[in-house]
């Protein structure tokens, strides 16, 4: 079976992409994954907790959407993301995923170059130091306001701060 | 050849590979009523649509137009044929066939949004007017694709246009050499209760034309039946 791995701390869950569980999950998760899958790097928090959902329903589907939606915050997003990625392209094939890890690769290697900024930031210790959570984003997708702690945490954390920039330029194409 | 149902063979051919095998497939009114019970939309009112389908509503799809075909997947080995590499492919097939099978669009008809825009049939209403108006069986339009149904909506009312005009011939000619003729002549059309569209008006009635009504009348000649 062509899984990807995702490593959330000390755990470490198997993914694999599945039809039929993509179906199951669209219930769980209340929106047209499918549709998600076409979003894939764009997608909304509600979303991305149902593709995760979905695809680990295989070998851990003892955690049920709650408990799949807190394994995402601010600091997994990405490797979330990533690794919904690679799922999708084991499926397609093996030979496609070895191309799609070699671009996440360079991809990452030219972020690194361009943003030099998120190895300068130092550790937070105030109390503004807390992460956005995945409910936060999404009260603040749907319009609510930040809080003042937030906004002071937006200042230090470029990849919180990048989350909201996200959601802003939707807005502003929106517009 | 002749293995193809009358349905398959005037419709578009469309075919997915599933089990090894090519089907010609198409969203008849059987395969529409499947994807009714499996996600409760109704293609016929307008809630399907597979630019942008859901999971659910992709695998319904697929399921219902096999089955339809004659292959026998399940529902969750109709899910299981759909792969990430091929789904692009399976999803235009679908629109292709869905494209094949769903009513051509009306050239009188007005846009959606206008007001005078008729409500689209739902799937009960489809049925009732294939029972009632054109007399078919209900396996008849089980196999049949929306776009059938809508050419033989179409004959029947041309038919009747037809034998309105010869009526209103008849009636036309009677008022106006009567007595109390009136002063403009009606023409015959103005007794038709569904009148050609203008631009289709302007074609004059040919002989054979007038046979074809006439011989759907009653032979006088052939003794009636009396109960």
């Amino acid at each position: 079976m062509p899984f990807a791995n995702l490593t959330i701390g000390k755990n470490e869950f198997l993914l694999l992409y599945d039809f039929n569980a993509l179906v199951d999950a669209e219930e769980e998760a209340g929106c047209n994954l499918l549709a998600a899958f076409e979003r894939q790097g764009n997608n909304t928090a509600r979303e991305l907790r149902g593709l995760l959902f979905a695809m680990t329903r295989k070998k851990h589907d003892d955690l049920d959407i709650k408990q799949i939606g807190a394994l995402i915050n601010m600091d997994t997003l990405r490797d979330v993301t990533l690794a919904i990625g690679e799922a999708c392209a084991v499926a397609v094939s093996e030979e496609f995923a070895e191309k799609w890890r070699e671009a996440v690769d360079i991809v990452a290697d030219v972020d690194k170059e361009a943003n030099p900024r998120d190895e300068q930031i130092p550790e937070v210790s105030d109390s503004s130091s807390a992460h956005l959570g995945v409910c936060d984003i999404q009260a603040y997708q749907a319009g609510g306001d930040l809080s003042g702690e937030q906004m002071a945490h937006l200042s230090k954390c470029s990849a919180c701060f990048a989350a909201i920039d996200g959601i802003n330029a939707e807005r502003l194409k929106v517009a | 050849m002749f293995s193809l149902s009358i349905t398959q063979r005037l419709s578009r051919r469309v075919e997915i590979s599933a089990g090894g095998k090519q089907w010609s497939v198409l969203f008849t009114h059987d395969a529409l009523l499947e994807i009714w019970e499996l996600t409760g939309l109704d293609a016929m009112a307008g809630e399907v649509s597979l630019v942008r389908p859901s999971g659910k509503l992709l695998r319904a799809a697929l399921f219902a137009v096999l089955h339809c075909a004659g292959a026998g997947p399940s529902l969750a080995e109709s899910g299981e044929l759909i792969k990430l590499g091929g789904l692009a492919k399976l999803r235009l097939a679908l629109i292709d066939a869905w494209d094949a099978s769903m009513p051509e669009p009306e050239p009188q008809a007005p846009r959606s949004d206008d007001s005078r825009a008729k409500k689209p049939l739902t799937l009960p209403e489809a049925w009732g007017v294939a029972r009632e108006n054109l007399r078919l069986s209900d396996q008849e339009w089980l196999a049949m694709t929306p776009r059938m149904l809508q050419v033989l909506t179409r004959q029947r009312l041309e038919n009747m246009r037809w034998m309105e005009l010869m009526m209103g011939t008849v009636v036309a000619f009677n008022a106006n050499f009567s007595p109390c003729h009136p002063k403009q002549p009606f023409a015959p059309k103005s007794f038709m209760f569904h009148p050609w569209p203008e631009e289709m008006d302007d074609h004059g009635v040919s002989g054979e034309e007038i046979m074809s009504v006439f011989a759907q009348l009653p032979n006088p000649r052939e003794p009636r039946s009396i109960n």
